[in-house]
């Protein structure tokens, strides 16, 4: 049975917090793949939601990745991280 | 106190209050094509018009069409509300010791929304044809209390989510949750957290091979 090619490597430390930096909200997302081909360019964002009494951290991470994917291209082993977090100022903490 | 409750049920001060984890996820090929999808988490929690914390994220993605071969992902989303919990002590117990604080707000309150009404109604009268008719809706909203009043408080998130029930309900409960609540000076708590919220319009994703989740 020929062998499984190997997965791409994903960053590491998604999902972990430290409690000098944990946030109130947070979402924390990482995908990567062998091959990436795109037939349109495609559009994103993300962003913290809140007023001036909330502290925010954003983390974003691409690996192979061009800044503009245009259609037809193709990318190989790539990855990408996106964490979006937000914490009350206020807090006391 | 927050504090000894989360004592009382043995929990440990830095689990998150709502988790939801995508450990990891493997496919060997997907097809994906979206037009949009948005994501989004949301604390909203609101005591009076004394505090109101709004706190969250949102993401969005729109035209996408890959092919992916290899894939790999894992997502993680968090919400703690203990630092909701200790606001809302503080700013109850505030009111608890100097309950004239609500009188005063609730005069500033009324002075303010007076104003306003004032103003639209002026509009409204100097207004010609459609224009001054649909000045007529606010002013109700704002005059006439209860539910229209609440709603027009709320800002847009009220008319957004449902998913959150999970996050700030306790608060709702505890603060009788009606509209009107907020007059009375309960409190009231309303999160889109705990669930994050997805919507996607058309396309899909197809995944076929060998990967499967694991």
């Amino acid at each position: 049975m020929a062998a499984r090619p190997a997965r791409p490597q994903l960053f590491a430390g998604a999902g972990t917090t430290t409690g000098a930096s944990r946030a109130d909200v947070e979402i924390d997302a990482r995908a990567g793949a062998r091959e990436l081909r795109a037939r349109s360019r495609p559009r994103s964002r993300s962003a913290p939601i809140g007023g001036p009494s909330v502290l925010t951290d954003q983390v974003s991470q691409r690996r192979n990745l061009p800044k503009r994917l245009e259609p037809g291209g193709v990318a190989r082993d790539v990855a990408v991280r996106r964490r979006v977090a937000a914490r009350l100022r206020a807090a006391g903490r | 106190m927050a504090a000894e409750r989360r004592d009382e049920q043995g929990r440990d001060g830095g689990s998150p209050d709502v988790v939801l984890d995508v450990s990891r996820v493997a496919v060997e090929e997907v097809v994906m094509q979206v037009d949009t999808l948005h994501a989004r988490i949301a604390l909203d929690a609101r005591l009076a018009d004394l505090v109101h914390l709004h706190v969250g994220a949102d993401a969005e993605v729109t035209d996408v069409s890959l092919e992916l071969k290899g894939v790999d992902a894992e997502a993680h989303l968090r919400a703690h509300l203990d630092n909701v919990v200790t606001i809302f002590d503080r700013a109850l117990r505030t009111v608890d010791e100097h309950p004239d604080v609500l009188v005063e707000l609730a005069h500033t309150v009324a002075e303010t929304t007076e104003a306003v009404a004032g103003n639209l109604t002026a509009l409204g009268a100097g207004g010609n044809g459609a224009g001054g008719e649909g000045a007529e809706a606010p002013v109700r909203a704002l005059t006439g209390g209860g539910a229209e009043a609440a709603e027009a408080g709320g800002g847009d998130e009220g008319g957004e989510g449902t998913a959150g029930d999970g996050g700030g309900e306790g608060g709702a409960d505890e603060g009788g949750g009606e509209p009107r609540a907020a007059q009375r000076g309960g409190a009231r708590s309303r999160g889109d957290g705990g669930g994050a919220r997805s919507r996607g319009n058309g396309g899909g994703a197809r995944a076929r091979g060998r990967g499967g989740g694991r």
